[in-house]
């Protein structure tokens, strides 16, 4: 509001002297036309407040001035003689000062300040009064010196002006002329008009040079300057809500006195004593609030603009070039500078610069820790208290993408006899392969159902909800978990989430565990006549034709299965349909076909799947039992892509479907056939494996020697092995045509050798070198490597416990895990030493049968050992275990390779040994020749018995090699024969 | 008689050009001159262009730090030793010599 009122304040600062706000007013003043009697002494005696405006611009702001247009008389009061005669000679030429006393001014009725007063000043008297004044008074009457005048003046009355201060020497004025008297009489009505008349005759004023009276300062003082922004405020009334505004309640009048009782509160006034203290200080504050302020300036904004500048490096031209050769300033220079430069190649070779010793420093520093950061600890266990009773595990598999889901076979510990008695009995439970999840160690996810126990099953690696297994009858069991896989991955324990169901309306089967039945089983005929010891799934970058070729997989899942069993046979199985396969079922034929609700994906295996390679493995001597293959091994791994060519690998990764596999309900999709079409065979693949068996084959001691007596030095080793139980076999799979027939059958074993003491438990390749096998059978484990035939890189000295499984770390090249009968786990790492375990820790109280390891994840690594009481152990390697140390590939690399080359070179001493031999039975053949009949002299009973003697120096040598107990690069001492 | 010595000399600096080449670990040799443009190559023309640009304003840099530090010093061979391989280079008044050596591991 104020803020209003400012700008009128300083817009019109000069408004106190016109006092006429309104602009039309103004703007009628604006046109001065100063009346020519402004200045005129008689003008200025009569003009009025009104007329005062037309004096002029220049003295309109003087308050001083103002007052003196506000007086109808002259400003002097005072005024001294002099100046009264002054005053006197401005008066027009009729109008004369007069005296007239106060009797003849009661006698005319103009009593001062009665009849007339300053304001109103003019009286008109009659002419006859004044002359019988005159008349009557003589001389002395105060009208006597103007009686001509009277006499002769036209008309009736004459006017008399009361001059109040004495401004021209009378105290009255009298006025002759008739018309001034009209003047006088009507001074203000006339004035306007006469204005009128004249600013129609308006002739503009000339200018005229200004003249300064001092003026401007004033009006420099006066004038407002605004030296701050104005300050605004903005007040906001707080609006009342509607209902605040109109409530609801309805007021009446009551009677305090009479309804004081209900619920009136009345506060009467009192006087409060507080009030009567005077405040005698006063605390006040004043806060200074900062201006409100806002900015904002612009600033330029440059466009972006591509810009680019070529150059050309500068060069020499080939003139140049050659020219600058020449200069000799540059032959010097590179003359001196050669030695330098030769200084510091030499410097480097001797000492490498590459070689950062922070990084090397790193790798030491993790194998550091605490002693307890070295053992195994127990993550968990899993144990069924209903099922696991009396069984063993016989097979452990980490499910292959789902996290922290393990299954685990239980078969029932019986000896053969056992199981043979039982074999006519009902079986009251069956079979079950368990799936665990680590979320809940108390009731498994799954149970899988088997027609027979479970030996040994896997994963498919493309396809993780099939799961195939060989059983103790031979059988080759499917499982298809696929509609459980929601079940399996739930972490949670949801057989215990009771809050799924209204409390009264649980639903059991909910939180039972499913007991999935398998989906197929191979017929019973043309499978194996033995328990299947061995299966594993063939990779799914290539696949065998039924000649045994290894060609390209153009489906790019795993799909064909090889297993082996004790009735020396190794079968391959192809699990999709063949070509143009079993057609789709409508509903109701699938209902009757499957009353048990089994998936359908193997349902044209079941009963009648046969292997479609089959391989004999004979003997490689007639007359002797074939082998009884335990275990296998294949060269190439699943997610190897080496055997492939680069173009292939790289079609086989862009194919390679994230959700793939082929093993499909074929009620969801319709089966997908074999596609062999344009399948190349695959050349890098090696079709040589490795076989593990059990040696049937008891031969005596003494037999034994027989043979050891009988044979060369060389050949001794060899024979040594042949009556060992567990036989490594090295076997080509390619069935290869008969001689005298037409008939493909299996080749007869390229190589075989009995290498361990007892049937073999595990053959297992290094993960990092696939040509290194681990095998372990009987006391002891051997590490071979494939091709190299002459013996093993590494043996060791029969251990006292016997073993039950081995298990190569998947990250540290040159540890393994072996698991003992009496429940103990060793560790073995070849970097540290290679006669004995670095660590022997006890798991179980019962032996140990399995062993499987997983990477969960870059900081954790787990090994499940399932022991012979139905447990499973999941625990945890330790990151000394764990992580590599520094070039640890490196040193198992040089370690195996150095170990090759002694078996090269202990195959060269057979040779001279052999040499030597045959040297030998020359010279003594020569001898015999020589003296047939001759009676031995004590010399020649001599060099025999030192024969003998050197033959079982060796033979000894050759056992205590054997046992560990002798270095191989030892030579037996042997006595000269001279 | 001076342009026979210094054919006789031309000769000597190839000779022990190609000895610093055969040298074990090297792959690169570069003769420049001090204005930035290379007489003598081994190695491609790109890789020579940005090496004798860079190599030359470092080893400018390096002299006239050592020169900075002690003015009665100059500056006489520069070493740079990285990950990857080793650059040896040896400055002069108008030209300059550089050599590489990689590390064989990579």
């Amino acid at each position: 509001m104020s803020g209003k009122q400012a700008p009128a304040k300083t817009t019109t600062p000069k408004s106190t002297v016109n006092q006429s706000p309104t602009p039309q007013a103004a703007s009628a003043q604006r046109r001065p036309g100063p009346p020519p009697q402004s200045n005129s002494p008689a003008g200025r005696s009569n003009v009025t407040s009104t007329t005062s405006a037309t004096k002029g611009p220049n003295k309109l702001n003087s308050p001083a001035k103002n007052q003196v247009a506000a007086s109808p008389l002259p400003v002097v009061k005072s005024a001294t003689l002099r100046e009264v005669s002054e005053n006197a000679q401005y008066l027009p030429p009729n109008i004369h000062s007069i005296f007239i006393s106060s009797a003849t001014q009661q006698a005319l009725q103009l009593s001062v300040d009665e009849d007339v007063t300053q304001e109103n000043n003019t009286k008109m008297i009659d002419k006859e009064v004044l002359l019988k004044d005159i008349e009557s008074l003589g001389q002395g009457s105060n009208f006597y010196e103007f009686k001509e005048q009277i006499q002769n003046y036209p008309e009736n009355e004459i006017a008399i002006v009361y001059d109040y201060d004495y401004y021209y020497s009378q105290n009255f004025l009298i006025c002759f002329d008739p018309l001034l008297k009209n003047f006088i009489a009507n001074p203000p009505v006339t004035l306007p008009i006469q204005e009128a008349d004249d600013t129609e005759q308006y002739v503009p004023p000339e200018p005229k040079t200004w003249i300064s009276l001092g003026s401007e300062v004033e009006i420099e003082n006066e004038r407002l300057i605004t030296n701050r922004p104005l300050k605004r405020f903005k007040i906001k009334v707080p609006s009342r809500s509607a209902k605040a505004v109109a409530p609801s309640e309805k007021f009446k009048d009551v009677d305090p006195d009479i309804d004081r009782k209900k619920n009136i509160i009345c506060i009467e006034q009192y006087e409060d004593k507080q009030f009567d203290l005077k405040k005698m200080e006063l605390d006040s504050s004043v806060q200074a609030a900062a201006e409100h302020r806002e900015n904002s300036s612009q600033t330029i904004w440059r466009y972006p603009k591509n810009q680019w500048t070529q150059y050309e490096a500068r060069t020499f031209t080939d003139e140049e070039q050659t020219k600058t050769m020449k200069d000799e300033q540059l032959i010097d220079m590179i003359m001196h500078s050669q030695d330098l430069f030769k200084e510091a190649l030499q410097q480097n070779v001797i000492h490498n610069p590459f070689y950062l010793d922070w990084n090397e420093l790193g790798g030491d520093l993790e194998g550091l820790g605490g002693p307890g950061d070295s053992h195994l600890r127990e993550y968990q266990s899993f144990s069924s208290i209903k099922q696991s009773r009396d069984m063993i595990v016989t097979c452990i598999q980490w499910h292959p993408t789902i996290r922290g889901i393990i299954a685990v076979s239980l078969a029932a510990g019986q000896s053969f006899d056992e199981r043979a008695d039982n074999m006519s009995r009902t079986i009251t439970s069956p079979s079950l392969i368990f799936m665990w999840s680590f979320v809940d160690p108390i009731q498994p996810k799954l149970y899988l159902e088997a027609p027979d126990d479970i030996q040994c099953f896997q994963f498919s690696p493309t396809d993780p909800h099939v799961i195939a297994g060989g059983c103790v009858n031979g059988q080759v069991v499917m499982w298809d978990i696929k509609e459980y896989e929601d079940r399996i991955r739930n972490p949670r324990g949801d057989h215990r989430d009771k809050d799924l169901f209204i409390p009264g309306y649980e639903d059991e089967s909910f939180f039972q565990t499913p007991h999935i039945r398998f989906c197929a089983v191979s017929s019973i005929e043309n499978g194996h006549s033995e328990p299947i010891t061995d299966l594993q799934w063939i990779p799914d970058h290539f696949q065998i034709t039924t000649q045994g070729l290894p060609t390209e997989n153009l489906s790019m899942t795993c799909s064909q299965i090889m297993t082996c069993s004790f009735d020396s046979q190794v079968l391959l199985w192809e699990t999709r349909p063949p070509r143009g396969g079993a057609k789709p079922l409508s509903k109701k034929e699938r209902e009757i076909i499957n009353p048990m609700g089994v998936p359908l994906t193997f349902k044209h295996l079941d009963l009648t799947w046969k292997p479609f390679l089959r391989l004999n493995l004979q003997s490689p001597e007639a007359g002797q039992v074939d082998f009884a293959p335990r275990k296998f091994s294949i060269r190439e791994t699943q997610g190897d892509r080496e055997a492939l060519s680069k173009e292939d690998q790289n079609t086989f990764e862009k194919k390679k479907e994230p959700s793939g596999g082929q093993f499909v309900n074929p009620v969801d999709e319709a089966n997908k056939s074999i596609s062999q079409a344009k399948a190349k065979i695959l050349q890098k693949i090696d079709t040589f494996f490795y076989v593990g068996t059990e040696n049937t084959n008891k031969i005596r001691i003494k037999d034994r020697l027989y043979y050891f007596k009988r044979s060369s030095p060389g050949r001794r080793f060899d024979i040594n092995r042949r009556f060992r139980d567990g036989q490594l076999v090295y076997q080509d799979w390619m069935p290869q045509k008969e001689s005298d027939s037409t008939k493909f059958s299996t080749p007869k074993a390229a190589w075989s050798s009995g290498v361990v003491d007892g049937p073999v438990v595990a053959l297992k390749r290094s993960p990092f070198f696939k040509d290194v096998l681990l095998i372990a059978g009987g006391w002891i484990f051997q590490i071979w490597r494939e091709k190299v035939h002459s013996g093993s890189l590494l043996h060791t000295a029969p251990l006292k416990e016997k073993i039950t499984d081995v298990e190569w770390s998947p990250t540290r090249p040159g540890v393994f895990f072996v698991s003992k009968q009496n429940g103990g786990i060793d560790v073995w790492d070849l970097i540290d030493r290679t006669h004995a375990p670095s660590i022997s820790q006890s798991i179980s109280n019962t032996a140990l049968t399995y062993l499987s390891i997983k990477t969960i994840s870059s900081k954790q690594q787990l090994l499940a050992a399932g022991d012979s009481n139905g447990t499973v152990h999941i625990l945890e390697i330790p990151q000394s275990l764990r992580q590599p140390i520094n070039q640890e590939l490196q040193v198992v690399t040089n370690y195996l390779q150095r170990e090759t080359e002694r078996r090269d070179f202990v195959k060269h001493r057979w040779n001279l040994r052999e040499e030597e031999k045959r040297e030998k039975e020359r010279l003594s053949a020569m001898k015999m020749g020589i003296a047939p009949s001759h009676i031995p002299t004590q010399d020649e009973i001599d060099i025999r018995m030192k024969n003998e003697y050197n033959d079982f120096i060796q033979f000894e040598f050759s056992v205590l090699q054997e046992m560990g107990l002798r270095d191989e690069n030892e030579a037996p001492v042997i006595v000269p024969a001279n | 008689m001076s342009s026979t010595v210094v054919s006789t000399q031309q000769a000597e600096i190839e000779e022990t050009m190609k000895r610093i080449q055969t040298h074990k670990g090297v792959h690169g040799f570069v003769v420049m001159s001090n204005d930035g443009s290379f007489v003598r190559s081994t190695i491609d023309n790109s890789t020579t262009m940005s090496l004798t640009g860079l190599i030359r304003t470092l080893s400018d840099k390096a002299k006239s730090c050592v020169r900075d530090l002690d003015p009665q010093n100059d500056l006489t061979f520069l070493r740079i030793r990285t990950k990857k391989q080793e650059i040896l280079v040896a400055p002069d008044k108008d030209y300059l010599t550089i050599v590489l050596q990689a590390n064989e591991q990579h």
